[in-house]
């Protein structure tokens, strides 16, 4: 996807509603400064989210003195990066967090609101590493393939009773058999995508699920599912040879017009207009006009980040302008000096032209454009997932198919290596750790396994994969089961596991396991204002959630 | 007529309005039910009874809520005299034994049925549930209003009918034993229409019989009692027969056994039109607006025509409209609608969705109407009722508005 | 000679007692003897099975021979009780051919060594209720059954009680089973009519005697209602004929609230999950809101799982105890013997690392009838 130019489908619709897309903009930035963010819409159109969010960033020190500030003071603060604090406070600044300690030690400005809960309990915001909200129950039976991101249908459907957001989860991962996954954060009404995680995984499912199946029958299914990344090699490398090719292009096309500037003279007066178009074609033409650096292969990983915001305007400029081109070019119907097409049978009259203009004057021949290469989105994902973009969520359920996917990814040096439901994972532990694996476990609650799972007991394994040190996070999988996700990692506790590991499985290790650490998962200073207010510990059954907040904004409240 | 007030009810009205509210609907067009119209009508009501209907004239009580129902007009509520709530299959056929006249529809009646729910936004105050027509003879029906907190406080008629069904339906889940193993109940008699008549008759001549001997069987029959009663002239026969062929049987079972008898979903009645009006019967006209094509409108051969009901009008064969088993009748008022549309007078129209099934299911003392003393159930609708793009305002049941317009967008 | 006779009497029991199962002392820092009622710490002298004495401290001469099991740190609750259960012995339980067998015996079908009993145990369910299955208007007679082991060691059940109560259904499982009735006013009329006999005195067979004994008050009924017209088709019968129903299901029951709780109703929930909707999971809330009996049901292996996610959505920790011990033991009739540890009951209890309905604490142990059928006895070292 990286190489077709995505402005020109997006622009036309971005120029016409330019207005209404402004003043959208501020919406979907961050809530507390829409005054400061008008700004950075007026800069001009054809800006995304990407740009939005830079620019908050950049402005973040003069604003950060104009926010509120509120002192969360409670009984028992429980930061999990560090000891339990007893009467503890977290201060909150705007969407982060400013201060985490004893009350007393942390200073609380005059200005401050302070929300007491005297025989409170706080913890960080729980993170869900798998649910199946804000999703269809089409989009859960499968069928998708790599290339659909999730994060392009989700939806909030009322049709399920529990908020995420009322049960104190203030990010989920949301999955789905197959497809692409992505990091959203519950909120009161609705939820949204966290920016950048839109592509937080790329799911397969390695499992004939809880069914009585042969164990020759599923390796034979599992040896398919192996086979997803082969191929890939060719792939890229036809895709490598068609960048050669077109820079190649480019530079001949340029040598061609050069020819043809120095010889207009030659030509008659009368022919000016085919001669006009022929020269603004050089820089703007389609594939010309995105000049060398939008064109060049982005390096992966910093694709969406680490680009300067200048290319990305210059790329919408310039593909402006290659729009206003073939509008224009469109409406003059000359075909001879049309600009060099992407099909070959456009090109074919041209070049026989170029031909006669060759045997007469002796000018450099007209390139022809390379055989287009057709771009995959599935292996493009393929792809970013070798390249460490976006971890490979597997799910996978007996041991053998975790054995499986373990093979793939050592076969395939697959950087992140995510296991979801892993039930059977307590007796491959050992090989978790060296693969260096992570798991997300779900159904970890009593007796939760159908008859056919009787072997496996989700409850014991995150002892198992703790004592092994493989990471875990705990998860729903479901989100009816939203409520209960505290009470799976007290089932875990239950079963023998250390209670702080067992919080921290839906907390941090979770939020390790999505890439998102240095923005949630604990209360920590400079993290997001992620966090959730008990009246008892989390782990009691009728402990109930009094208070959230999701990056600083209240997403629930108990009476 | 223009006054129906009476002074005497006056000095009820006032006295009643010390202990309930008393709330006027006033500026409306007024169609009572079975009387004419009257414009500029004014319609008190307070304890969940009507308390006066009259003209503009007629005295409003001090203190009284005032609703101004300027343009729109108010009818008594609709009643349907064949309806279907949604447990109709699985609930209401008890399909062991062909001949059960002691079921009651009224013990499966869930009052947060969605099918009560739909009736009163259309305006349909009371309405006449029957047991399924997978029996010969299903049981007793019951004359219930569509709203209330438990089935007792619903109740008009306790037991006003008895279903008798003609046709294939009754016979429809029977198999024919042909030899193997016979494992089910319903490998058994009726599997014919023959059958299903000979089981009716079999049960009221079982009944005849009885009434004959002294003392009878010592083993108590609540289903022969039901059909004695029948046989008596105490209980009315509600006999569902759609096509022409089984309303001449389900008339002539009737005169053979000379018991009382309404054609229920009479489809072909524009056949047999001479022979209803002989056999002096009331037809429920189901679905009227119904074609042969669509739901069960074609069930057992039937034709079912649009001028059915200005037929039947002409030879004053009386006739109710009701919904009855087509599952794509339309609302009621509709279907009253497509009758008026058809060629009969409105007011006949509508007097046969409101008084006249009151009138045939022996509850017109409370409902079917807008007279003094009666209960508050009613209708302000937006426009005539008859009007293809009328909706009611509010739908009101002993004086309790149950629907309005604005709650349900 | 009658003397003689008590003599050897006295001297078999003298010998066979302590042959057969010593005094057991049994210790925790927590003892629930019912739900609000504990010691802490406590003690339990166990004699031939049941409770001989519970208290802070038990009498020297009570104890002296008595073997001391000493739970440290862990609480002991009643064990639990299960009101209704077919066990996977359904098929035995429900006979085909007619719907109407109030007469007949759950006991009769009772496997001692049916696997099922082996994972009540496990789940801290020390009795249970074999009830003849719902797909009968009129099923038979529920029992009382236990888990417990032989002498040897290997797991084998056995009858508590022979009869309990009545249990009648008039599910949908009820009315689809190829003979009459095939309609809910099929099976209320089959029962009405029955009641109806019975009421006027009519000498029948055994089956009219069970219900003369609901009407005299003498026997428990049982019903499965789920939907809102099975209910109040129950409470309407149970009005007419003058006996307070135990509902089982329930599941539509806040819709008759106010009659059930008129016509002192109980009710056996079924099994709560947690994809269900949020208004059946706060329906235990509401039932102990409204005083309503009512016990946890349903599959044996959710049955702490449904009282947790009950108290997940608003029920009282320890009203859910009650819900899994002394309720259904009351619904049973059965509360003498089951349900609690008070002096005569069955010695019938589960250890625990901490509050049973915490999920975070661990099931240690069961004993059943004074004997270890799951988890362990604590180490000596304790």
């Amino acid at each position: 996807m990286r190489r077709i130019p995505w402005h020109l489908p997006v622009l036309l619709p971005l120029l016409t509603l330019a207005a209404p897309v402004r003043a959208q903009e501020p919406e979907k930035s961050e809530k507390p400064t829409p005054k400061a963010e008008s700004p950075a819409a007026e800069r001009g159109p054809g800006r995304g989210n990407r740009g939005n969010r830079a620019g908050a960033r950049r402005r973040g020190g003069a604003r950060r003195n104009r926010q509120p500030v509120t002192a969360i003071t409670a009984k028992f603060v429980h930061p999990v990066s560090g000891p339990v604090i007893e009467n503890g406070v977290v201060l909150v600044r705007g969407e982060r967090i400013l201060a985490v300690g004893k009350q007393g030690e942390v200073r609380i400005p005059e200005s401050a609101t302070t929300r007491d809960f005297p025989n409170g309990h706080v913890y960080p915001g729980l993170i869900d590493a798998e649910t199946d909200a804000f999703t269809d129950p089409a989009t859960q039976r499968g069928g998708l393939d790599a290339g659909m991101a999730l994060a392009d249908d989700l939806q909030l459907r009322h049709n399920r009773d529990d908020s995420l957001a009322a049960a104190g989860i203030t990010v989920a991962y949301v999955s789905a058999p197959a497809g692409q996954g992505a990091i959203v954060r519950p909120r009161r009404e609705g939820f949204e995508v966290w920016e950048g995680k839109e592509k937080a995984g790329l799911q397969l499912r390695m499992t004939s699920g809880p069914r009585p199946t042969h164990a020759l029958q599923r390796q034979q299914q599992l040896d398919g599912l192996k086979k997803t990344f082969d191929g890939l090699d060719k792939y890229e490398k036809a895709k490598k040879d068609y960048n050669k090719a077109l820079d190649k292009y480019e530079k001949d096309f340029a040598e061609y017009l050069a020819w043809h500037e120095k010889n207009k003279g030659k030509k008659k007066a009368g022919d000016g207009k085919p001669a006009d178009k022929t020269e603004s074609a050089a820089p703007a033409g389609r594939p010309a006009g995105r000049g060398p650096r939008g064109r060049r292969p982005v390096p992966p990983g910093d694709g969406k980040n680490a680009e300067p915001l200048t290319a990305e305007e210059q790329q919408t400029e310039l593909a402006f302008e290659t729009l206003l081109e073939i509008l224009a070019e469109q409406n003059a119907q000359d075909p001879k000096p049309a600009p060099p097409g992407p099909k070959g049978v456009a090109q074919k009259p041209s070049g026989k032209a170029d031909g006669k203009d060759k045997k007469k004057d002796g000018p450099p021949k007209r390139p022809s454009y390379p055989k287009p290469f057709k771009e995959d989105p599935k292996k493009e994902t393929l792809l970013a997932v070798l390249e460490g973009e976006m971890p490979l969520r597997v799910e996978a359920h007996r041991p053998d198919e975790l054995r499986a996917a373990l093979h793939m990814q050592r076969k395939n040096d697959v950087p992140l290596l995510v296991l979801e439901q892993a039930y059977g994972a307590g007796t491959v532990a050992k090989e978790l750790a060296e693969t260096g694996a992570t798991v997300v476990l779900t159904e970890v609650l009593p007796n939760s396994m159908p008859e056919l799972y009787d072997a496996f007991d989700p409850c014991t394994v995150p002892q198992a994969l703790h004592a092994a040190g493989v990471p875990f996070a705990i998860a729903t999988g479901k989100a009816r089961s939203a409520p209960l996700l505290p009470l799976m990692a007290a089932t875990a506790v239950g079963k023998g596991l250390d209670a702080k590991a067992a919080l921290r499985a839906i907390t941090l290790t979770p939020a390790e396991i999505l890439g998102i650490q240095k923005d949630t998962g604990s209360l920590a200073r400079g993290k997001f204002a992620d966090l959730i207010v008990c009246d008892r510990p989390l782990f009691d059954s009728d402990s109930r959630v009094l208070f959230v907040l999701g990056k600083g904004r209240t997403e629930f409240e108990g009476n | 007529m223009r006054a129906l007030l009476i002074p005497s009810v006056l000095t009820l009205a006032t006295l009643a309005a010390a202990q309930d509210k008393v709330t006027v609907y006033q500026n409306a067009r007024i169609l009572p039910g079975g009387a004419p119209a009257i414009e500029q009508g004014v319609l008190i009501v307070s304890g969940g009874k009507i308390q006066a209907v009259g003209g503009a004239s007629t005295p409003i009580p001090d203190g009284a809520v005032i609703v101004d129902c300027t343009g729109r007009t108010i009818t008594p509520g609709l009643i349907d005299a064949s309806f279907q709530t949604t447990q109709s299959y699985q609930d209401l056929n008890e399909q062991s034994e062909e001949v059960t006249p002691h079921m009651r529809a009224l013990d499966c009646l869930d009052p947060e049925d969605p099918a009560f729910t739909r009736a009163r936004e259309a305006g349909v105050t009371a309405v006449h549930v029957m047991p399924g027509t997978r029996n010969v003879i299903s049981g007793l029906g019951c004359a219930v209003k569509t709203h209330g907190t438990d089935p007792a406080s619903m109740v008009l008629g306790r037991d006003v009918s008895m279903r008798l069904v003609m046709g294939s339906e009754p016979s429809l889940g029977n198999r024919a034993i042909r030899g193997g193993r016979v494992d089910s109940i319903y490998y058994r008699r009726p599997t014919t229409r023959m059958g299903v008549i000979w089981e009716a008759r079999k049960a009221f001549f079982q009944a005849k019989d009885e009434n004959t001997l002294d003392g009878g069987d010592p083993t108590p029959n609540p289903g022969r009692e039901i059909l004695k009663q029948v046989l008596a002239g105490k209980l009315t026969t509600f006999t569902t027969a759609r096509s022409e062929q089984d309303i001449r049987t389900a008339l002539r079972l009737a005169e053979e056994f000379g018991y009382k008898t309404v054609i229920d979903d009479a489809y072909d009645a524009h056949y047999v039109i001479d022979e209803l009006k002989d056999a002096d019967v009331t037809v429920l006209l189901g679905a009227p607006s119904a074609e042969r094509v669509s739901g069960t409108a074609g069930r057992d051969g039937a034709d079912p025509r649009g001028a059915t009901a200005p037929l039947l009008a002409q030879k004053k064969v009386p006739f109710v409209i009701t919904t009855g088993t087509n599952p794509l009748a339309l609302d009621l008022v509709r279907e009253a609608m497509f009758a008026a549309r058809n060629g009969i007078p409105p007011r006949l129209a509508l007097d046969a969705v409101t008084i006249l099934p009151a009138q045939l299911l022996g509850i017109d003392a409370r409902v079917g109407s807008l007279a003094v003393g009666k209960d508050a159930d009613f209708v302000v609708w937006s426009q005539d009722p008859l009007h293809p793009a009328t909706t009611p305002v509010s739908v009101h049941i002993n004086g309790l508005p149950v629907h309005t317009a604005s709650t349900s967008r | 000679m009658l003397r003689c006779f008590s003599l050897i009497a006295l001297g078999a029991i003298a010998l066979t007692v302590p042959a057969q199962a010593q005094d057991l002392l049994v210790k925790a820092s927590r003892i629930v003897l019912a739900p609000g009622t504990e010691l802490a710490p406590g003690q339990l002298l166990i004699r031939a099975g049941k409770v001989q004495y519970v208290g802070d401290e038990i009498p020297t001469e009570a104890r002296q021979n008595a073997r001391v099991i000493d739970y440290g740190k862990a609480v002991i609750t009643p064990g639990f009780v299960l009101a209704q259960a077919t066990l996977g012995q359904d098929a035995d339980l429900a006979e085909a051919a007619f719907a109407f067998t109030p007469d007949l015996l759950a006991a009769e079908a009772f496997d001692p060594w049916h696997e099922d009993l082996d994972s009540l145990a496990p789940q801290g369910i020390t009795s249970f209720a074999l009830s003849p299955s719902q797909r009968n208007v009129a099923g038979g007679i529920a029992a009382l059954a236990k888990p417990g082991t032989t002498k040897a060691g290997d797991h084998m059940g056995r009858i508590a009680e022979r009869e309990l109560h009545l249990h009648l259904s008039l599910n949908r499982a009820a009315r689809n089973q190829q003979r009459a009735p095939t309609s809910l006013i099929g099976a209320l009329d089959m029962l009405r009519t029955v009641f109806t006999a019975a009421k006027s005195g009519v000498q029948g067979g055994p089956d009219i005697a069970i219900l003369a004994q609901v009407l005299d008050g003498s026997r428990r009924v049982f019903a499965h209602a789920d939907t809102y017209t099975e209910l109040s088709g129950l409470l309407d019968l149970a009005r007419d004929f003058n006996f307070e129903p135990v509902i089982v299901g329930g599941g539509d029951a806040e819709k008759v609230m106010p009659r059930i709780t008129e016509q002192k109703a109980g009710i056996v929930l079924s099994t709560l999950r947690p994809e269900m909707r949020l208004a059946q999971l706060r329906l235990p809330g509401k039932l102990a809101a409204a005083g309503v009996p009512f016990a946890f049901g349903g599959d044996p292996k959710q049955l702490r799982m449904s009282a947790v996610l009950a108290v997940r959505h608003g029920l009282d920790k320890n009203a859910a105890l009650a819900a899994m011990t002394r309720a259904p033991a009351e619904m049973l009739g059965q509360e003498t013997n089951v349900g609690a540890l008070r002096t005569g009951c069955a010695a019938d209890f589960n250890v625990w690392s901490g509050h049973p309905l915490d999920l975070h604490s661990s099931h240690l142990a069961s004993w059943v009838d004074g004997q270890l059928l799951a988890g362990n006895e604590p180490k000596e070292d304790r």
